[in-house]
Formats: C-alpha cells, structure tokens, sequence
C-alpha cells in the first residue's frame, strides 16, 4: 500500500511564539514566563514593548526548556541555579 | 528503523532491587535515600555529564528514588519483599498492592519531560504505571490549555546520520499507547511514511501537524512531534552540525607529510597531511560536516599509529632509528 509522505517543519529552524513553544514543551506558559524573568530565556522580540503573547523564541530554545526542567524535576535546582549552569557549563547563547 | 515512544521499552522484564540500585540498606531513612539519590544523580545526569552510557544509569535511579521517596509505593514495592534478587525474571502477583490506598499525586502526565521519568522499565510500569495510575486518576483538574495540549503527541526517533546528510523519506512505526474498553493499557501500531529533512541535527524536533491520534473519540488530532536522534555511526561523531572521525597515519606520513585518501560525507576525498603533523591535531574541512542553514565542518583528528616490530627487519629499522635520531618525547617533563 502505498502512503503520503508526510512533510513536516524543523521547530529548532523557524521561530515560535510563546503559546507554540508552551506546547512543544508541555508547560504552562507562566513557566515560561519565569525562566524569561531569571534569564534563562531570551525572546528575540523587545520583552519591554510587548505582551508575552507577542513574544518571539528562536527555536533553540526548546533545549534550554527541556534542560532547565530536567534539572529541576531530576535535582531539584532552582531557577536562578539552572541559569547559572546553563550559562557556565552547557549552552552559551 | 526504530521508535522508541518515550514511554514504553520492550526489555524482558527482570526484579529490580531499588535499595541495590541506590546503595542503601532495606530500612534506610528518607534522609538517607535522598542523599544517597542526589548524589548519584549528580553523578549521572545526562545534562551535565556527557558519557555516553550514564543515561540508562541516570533512569534506573531516577526510577528507584521515585519508588522509595514515596512512602506509599515503597510500602507497596517492600510488601514483594525481599525474597526477589535482581535480574530475576518477574511477574507482579495479581493483588501485590491489595489493602493499600493510593492518592492522586505524583502522577502527572507532563512526566516524559523529566530525565527520570519518561522511560522507566516495564517492570516500574507493571507495578506503578496503570495500577496507580488507575488509582490516582479523576482527581487532576482540567482547565483548556491543559486539554488542548494533550493531544499533542511526542515520540523520539532514531535516524541514521546518512539520512541527515542526503534527506530521506523514511517508513516509522510508532506505538501509540490506548485504553480498551476495560480500561486497560494496550499498545497499537502504527506506520507513518515521513521526510527527514536534509540537514535535520540531533535534538531537533519535526513537526507534523494533525498527525498525533487522538485517544479520544470526537476530539481534533493534535500534532505529532518527532525528536531526532541520531544511532551511533561507525566512525563519524557528531557535534550540533560539526563531525569528527579519527584517522590513523603511519608514522612517515605524519612526519613526511602526504596526500591520502579519506571518507567525507559527500564521498572519498584527498586529503593533504601537513609535514610533521602531531597526533591528536585536527585538520578542519569547512563546510564538509552536516548541511543546514548553518553548515557544519568535518575535524579529522589525527593520530600516528606505530607498526608492531614482529619481525627481524622491523626491529632493526626501530633501533636504526634509536641510534639516528636524537629524539626526546620526554623533554617537558624534564627527564
């Protein structure tokens, strides 16, 4: 039987609103908001002018999403702890 | 090609003895089973240490701090007793957790995130996974964003480099777990036929919008994310977009220099060695590693290998070298 090949996007490629990474991530968005807050996040759109619901993300950070939450659930590091490692040891901007 | 669904593994199921596992006695304190946990997880976290084999260690302990941090299913896994021994084949009596009562937290469907969670063993399933679950359902509140993203789906998926390299249109099959009618976890099959995009890294997600099936009868498919990983290639290592491979040199080649032939992505190459390269120097081919909005590099890593003096003639070109060239390896050391 032949099949549709399915075509899909590369999210790492194109950029993501706050909603569309609070999906692929599966957190709620003020989870998001905070790791914006401790710096662990940085939009790519001007965080002072807009809304959150504004908010553009490179796709690359879904890794540092998916980091920081396995810290936390698996060494219960704190968010200022988690930006702390990140930015040390595992993913320079 | 393979899928793992984060959730399930198909390992024949053996006892596991969590106590073993953390390295602690069976009447231990929660004190020290926390300590002992955290120390090991530090030790094996795959975020911060990058050996490749700490992961599946990493998941084991995740697994037994989840059981004994939880007085209620430390209970539970203690009422087996102690009669199992680890790696024993294992089949949980039918009522192994009759006369205990379970609450509703700890389970959370957002667990496949977690390094510990998401993919204990089907032993850790068969004694806490639909029995507590069962248990614990119907409390956890719903609200829109919740529901929404539930029918999300995510799946790992395991390509090999070559399919990066050139793209590839690939046939996965993925097992998508759903409850019969009676309620009980059953795992379907199913085959999709997708493109891997050329230049897709490890790491990154595809998505497929509407793809995901939903569980549930009337609600709109969410979509399906794929991770990408790659399986271990024979000799290329993989770095974001970067490759390396080792390439072993005689010793005149290094110290001559030469033109040879070697393996790069897009077919054999000649490669110029430098006179007088060192072993472990790296050669940069830009452009050569995975392609992509941003083009990776391919890093031969140079190292000389000796040839074994097995015979008369061998020796002796080993010791005419001794006695003509005034070599010291050990200069920095000052011996």
């Amino acid at each position: 039987m032949t099949q549709k090949i399915l075509v899909g996007t590369i999210i790492e490629e194109t950029s993501i609103t706050l909603a569309e990474l609070s999906r692929v991530c599966c957190v709620e968005t003020n989870y998001l908001i905070d790791l914006v807050a401790e710096g662990i996040l940085d939009p790519i759109s001007d965080i002072q002018q807009d809304e959150p619901e504004q908010w553009l993300f490179a796709g690359s950070c879904i890794k540092r999403v998916h980091i920081s939450l396995r810290l936390q659930q698996d060494l219960e590091v704190n968010l200022a702890g988690i930006s702390l490692i990140i930015d040390k040891y595992l993913l320079p901007y | 090609m393979t899928l793992l669904l984060v959730n399930y593994q198909t390992a024949t199921m053996e006892f596991k003895d969590y106590y073993q596992v953390l390295g602690v006695e069976r009447d231990a304190d929660q004190l020290h089973i926390k300590r002992a946990y955290r120390k090991l997880a530090r030790q094996y976290h795959p975020d911060i240490n990058k050996a490749v084999d700490t992961e599946a260690r990493f998941k084991e302990v995740g697994e037994a701090y989840d059981v004994l941090k939880d007085p209620e299913k430390r209970a539970a896994y203690d009422q087996l007793g102690a009669n199992w021994q680890s790696g024993q084949q294992f089949n949980p009596p039918p009522d192994w957790d009759a006369g205990f009562e379970f609450t509703a937290r700890g389970f959370d469907d957002g667990d496949f995130n977690s390094g510990n969670a998401g993919a204990h063993s089907e032993f850790f399933e068969s004694l806490f996974g639909q029995t507590f679950r069962n248990k614990a359902s119907g409390q956890r509140s719903s609200n829109d964003f919740r529901s929404s993203r539930r029918n999300d789906h995510h799946a790992k998926i395991m390509i090999d480099l070559e399919d990066s390299l050139k793209g590839a249109s690939k046939t996965i099959h993925l097992r998508v777990p759903k409850l019969n009618p009676a309620g009980r976890l059953q795992k379907t099959e199913r085959a999709l036929n997708i493109k891997i995009p050329k230049g897709i890294r490890a790491g990154q997600h595809i998505r497929l919008s509407g793809q995901a099936e939903s569980g549930i009868a009337g609600e709109p498919p969410g979509d399906l994310y794929l991770e990408i990983e790659f399986i271990p290639h024979a000799f290329y290592r993989v770095k974001g977009g970067d490759l390396y491979y080792d390439l072993p040199l005689t010793p005149w080649e290094a110290a001559l220099g030469a033109k040879i032939n070697v393996p790069s992505p897009k077919g054999e190459i000649k490669l110029n060695i430098p006179a007088e390269s060192k072993s472990g120097g790296q050669l940069r081919l830009k452009g050569q590693g995975i392609p992509g909005k941003s083009i990776g590099d391919l890093y031969v890593v140079l190292q000389i290998a000796l040839p074994a003096a097995n015979s008369e003639k061998a020796k002796s070109l080993y010791r005419e070298m001794e006695k003509y060239l005034d070599f010291n390896p050990r200069q920095h050391l000052h011996v």
